[in-house]
């Protein structure tokens, strides 16, 4: 290793806080100790990268108040120190680490609240994509239909949850106090997506996920008909997927339509 | 050398809190400049509303994750995203920080200091080059505030500056507040650093506030710019004559119209200098 590199070893490790000081490597301040100025950028470090988690999670932040928050924030940083030069990813990794964190995983409306938020603002600056009208709907021709499949924007996203986060959520954005976590009785699927500039989200009924989840899976509109089929009321489910279908185009979720493998927008 | 670009005139930082008012208003502000990184994204209304300012101003593009003098690797995927966004804005320039910012896989989010060796020295300009041709342009490179100094420096900060700029034929933005605050640290003699730096090179100056900090001055980029940053801006005019002027506020953003004063103030400091009448 070259001097230069021993150096920013050194520093990097005293400013993450992983030693004391980096002794000798710094000269004596006009004013003040090194410890000192070195607290500068020590104390910068877990300013910052907290500013940035505040930033992503605002509703997790609210929900936790600054004391819990700034504990849980600590922590994060301390398990995933920052691996991408771009601050806007720094984050990323915290659904996931307070699903696992024994700190966290007994109230899993935190993980989900985090979850919830990173699908939004994943959704606010995703891909770009075409937007399928229903202009373009209506200029399919009737015998290209049963082959027509319906491309899903990348911008978003589905999952499911196990508590009344999105309920959560709602009174979080209202300034409101948010109701008492619960547990659900079975899970509630939630789509998130961008329409216009802003996110959206909303809950899902089981159908219609199972629908949109086949329909980003590149399956056929016929064939998400036919497995739509096997739930409630068969001699409706064309119907019901028309309706669905149509739901998603205004939202405007719908990227492409593709027609034996010809796209057409 | 290639002559220096012309004055862009007197700018402000692109913010998200005033897309709507620069679009519906049509403000005085001769260009923006955008952090780079805040658009190395995917897409959605952050790049529409750039791609908006830029079809009616003049943008320069500011980076803080270059680090240019890490000893880590220069990262590929980075310095692509950079160049795909420079090709969709067509920046006049674009700039980063003469300082380091991790190594080891680990990014700080700060912009460390370099020790002033000869080592630094050559691993910087080696850098420069390798980033400059990549792009295919000449970059710009900024000195930074800083709170420390390494023991193991062999010359001053502005020699440093001045030899890197030499070395590796770059541009460099003067961040008159950081000269001020790290004047202010290390106790040097900031007419000196004007003196060294260049005059040939230098194609923007950065004008931003700073908060007190505990035997030192802290670069936070949240108050208006101060008596004594704006004494040494014109100390800066008489030296580099007229050179792109920019108002840089990242925390604590005020409604544009305060910024707008700032930067008429700004007009006014370089109108009397530099005796134009109207500065450009």
């Amino acid at each position: 290793m070259t001097k230069l590199a021993d150096l920013q070893r050194d520093m990097q490790r005293a400013v993450m806080g992983k030693s004391t000081a980096a002794d000798g490597l710094l000269a004596m301040p006009p004013a003040g100790s090194p410890a000192e100025r070195l607290s500068v950028y020590r104390n910068g470090y877990g300013l910052r990268l907290t500013e940035f988690i505040a930033h992503d999670y605002e509703k997790l932040r609210t929900y936790l108040g600054d004391v819990r928050f700034n504990e849980m924030a600590d922590r994060y940083i301390h398990a995933h120190p920052s691996d991408h030069p771009n601050a806007r990813w720094f984050s990323r990794h915290l659904p996931e680490f307070l699903t696992t964190s024994p700190h966290y995983r007994r109230q899993p409306e935190i993980a989900e609240l985090a979850h919830l938020e990173r699908a939004i603002n994943d959704a606010f600056d995703g891909p770009d994509h075409p937007i399928v009208t229903m202009a373009d709907l209506a200029a399919i021709r009737p015998e290209d239909f049963v082959s027509a499949s319906f491309r899903i924007a990348p911008t978003v996203h589905r999952f499911a949850v196990t508590t009344n986060v999105s309920s959560l959520w709602a009174s979080l954005k209202c300034d409101e106090i948010p109701p008492h976590p619960e547990d659900c009785a079975k899970p509630t699927e939630i789509m998130v997506w961008r329409q216009g500039s802003g996110s959206r989200f909303r809950i899902l009924g089981e159908e219609e996920a199972m629908a949109i989840d086949s329909a980003r899976e590149g399956l056929s509109f016929s064939v998400v008909c036919e497995m739509m089929a096997t739930y409630e009321d068969p001699d409706n489910a064309g119907l019901r997927a028309a309706a669905y279908l149509r739901g998603w185009i205004e939202a405007e979720v719908v990227s492409a339509i593709e027609i034996e493998g010809v796209e057409e927008k | 050398m290639q002559m220096r670009p012309k004055s862009l005139g007197f700018g402000l930082g692109l913010r998200a809190q005033h897309y709507r008012e620069i679009l519906d208003g049509n403000p005085s502000v001769d260009w923006f400049e955008v952090i780079s990184e805040n658009y190395m994204i995917p897409g959605g209304q952050p790049l529409r509303m750039l791609e908006a300012v830029a079809e009616r101003y003049p943008v320069v593009m500011h980076g803080v994750s270059l680090s240019i003098a890490s000893t880590a690797p220069l990262d590929l995927e980075y310095l692509k995203g950079l160049k795909e966004l420079a090709e969709r804005v067509k920046p006049r320039w674009i700039s980063d920080h003469l300082c380091w910012t991790g190594v080891h896989g680990v990014n700080l989010h700060d912009l460390l200091p370099v020790p002033y060796t000869e080592e630094a020295l050559a691993h910087v300009v080696s850098r420069i080059n390798h980033v400059q041709d990549y792009l295919g342009r000449r970059i710009v490179i900024e000195n930074v505030s800083s709170y420390v100094e390494y023991e193991c420096s062999e010359m001053s900060e502005w020699d440093f500056v001045a030899e890197i700029a030499r070395r590796a034929d770059c541009w460099l933005l003067l961040d008159v507040n950081n000269v001020f605050v790290s004047g202010t640290n290390h106790a040097f003699d900031t007419d000196k650093f004007l003196e060294a730096i260049p005059a040939e090179r230098v194609v923007q100056f950065h004008l931003a506030g700073h908060s007190e900090g505990r035997n030192c001055l802290i670069d936070t980029h949240d108050q208006p710019v101060c008596p004594e940053v704006w004494s040494l801006y014109a100390k800066a005019l008489e030296r580099f004559g007229a050179v792109s002027t920019m108002i840089e506020r990242d925390d604590n953003i005020p409604p544009l119209s305060e910024l707008l004063e700032e930067l008429d103030h700004a007009r006014s400091v370089a109108a009397a200098v530099l005796n134009t009448g109207v500065a450009a």
